[in-house]
């Protein structure tokens, strides 16, 4: 079943053989290329394909507001961002999600400005409070046709930081895997589904 | 005359560590020598930034970048800053400068070393808007740096760093430079410990 509503479109087959799993795709509205467009067709062939469902979101810019840095989401016991945005509704859209796919833009080897106001925000860290002690795998895909290898390969290391690589204590983020892909071409989005399909629709290592 | 403009990258505008290191470099800076021009982020999503600040940039002879690391690279604001910058480079190719760049990040992790992507972003910057860019400082535990920036000693560092931007503006050095790291004056373990603690999440919390 196949259903639009605004810029949300979601595909859900139902099957009976095993857990179905929700994977929610973040991508920048501003940000889409070919190859990008090229990567969210299909993942979403391989997606119907293993009888999972996906939800993609486009996402424009002024949906968020920035983080100032407040640390007010840090210091107080509320760790609601005082900002007023769509964050709330987002994440509840995230609920009950197996699996996190932020597609990204690569700017000068880090995020695209609309993607990293997600990621300054911590999009997606409540999924790790829904079921404390169960991971849920984040997946962050590079793209760009002219990314240099130094940006792709800046790119990986900025996420890799964010798994707990950084000589530094930051448990929290350690909890939550993330991997990281980039895309520079369209062989490039075949291997990436290939891989996607082994590591997380398919379990395999 | 040379032009300088000093980007203050930081969201946190007026209450920034990251304008303290500006304000002090600006004081290394003669103003018969330098004409200094401030440039602050849009905090406005969703909108481009102004045309005074693009005009201030692309005008300048030398950028000083000084911005806080967010989430181990710049933050989303700043970011945009840039992009819109690349964007403005791509429609008028003749008429910017290639101004000489300089970088200073500072991160609330007592280890310098975390703000290395950060500098890589910036020197990839570079590499698109074709700016000369010249070298980074990366300072960990910011706040304290900022705090103990005028004790005597300690701020060596940071004094050197002031006054190796001024000299290569004012030669117009082309031989690389190495980037700078800075280490803050309380250990890394007191620091982990000051992390965590009651009273540190009290006064950050109070923070405008």
């Amino acid at each position: 079943m196949l259903l639009f509503a605004g810029d949300i479109y979601i595909i859900n087959i139902t099957v009976t053989t095993m857990d179905v799993m929700k994977i929610f795709c973040l991508l920048d509205a501003a940000g889409k290329s070919s190859l990008s467009m090229d990567l969210v067709k299909r993942i979403e062939a391989v997606t119907r394909k293993e009888g999972h469902s996906l939800e993609v979101l486009d996402l424009y810019e002024g949906d968020l507001a920035y983080c100032t840095g407040c640390l007010r989401c840090w210091s107080s016991e509320s760790t609601e961002c005082v900002t007023k945005d769509r964050l709330p509704e987002i994440e509840m859209r995230l609920s009950g999600c197996g699996l996190l796919l932020f597609l990204v833009p690569v700017r000068f080897g880090t995020f695209s400005s609309t993607i990293k106001i997600a990621v300054d925000k911590g999009l997606g860290n409540k999924l790790h409070e829904e079921k404390p002690g169960k991971r849920y795998p984040r997946l962050f895909i590079g793209f760009g046709e002219d990314t240099s290898d130094e940006e792709t390969r800046c790119f990986t290391d900025i996420i890799e930081k964010h798994m707990g690589k950084a000589d530094i204590v930051h448990p929290e983020l350690s909890e939550m895997p993330a991997d990281v892909m980039v895309t520079r071409s369209l062989v490039d989005n075949e291997e990436i589904c290939s891989r996607i399909v082994r590591m997380y629709l398919r379990g395999e290592k | 005359m040379k032009n300088v403009c000093m980007v203050n990258g930081s969201p946190s505008g007026n209450s920034a560590t990251s304008l303290a290191f500006l304000k002090d470099l600006d004081d290394f800076l003669d103003g018969t020598l330098f004409r200094k021009e401030y440039v602050s982020l849009n905090m406005k999503a969703g909108e481009t930034n102004p045309v005074a600040s693009m005009d201030a940039m692309a005008g300048s002879d030398a950028l000083i970048f000084s911005f806080p690391l967010y989430a181990y690279t710049l933050p989303a604001p700043f970011t945009r800053l840039l992009e819109d910058y690349c964007k403005r480079k791509e429609s008028r190719p003749a008429e910017e400068k290639a101004a000489r760049v300089y970088a200073i990040v500072n991160s609330g992790y007592p280890v310098p070393d975390v703000n290395a992507e950060a500098l890589r972003v910036m020197k990839n910057f570079c590499m698109r808007a074709g700016l000369f860019w010249r070298f980074g400082t990366a300072i960990g535990g910011g706040l304290v740096v900022a705090m103990t920036r005028n004790v005597p000693i300690v701020n060596r560092k940071l004094l050197k760093v002031y006054g190796l931007i001024r000299e290569d503006i004012q030669g117009c050095g082309l031989k690389p430079l190495s980037d700078v790291s800075i280490k803050p004056v309380i250990p890394k373990g007191m620091m982990i410990y000051m992390k965590d603690s009651r009273w540190a999440k009290r006064y950050m919390g109070r923070r405008p």
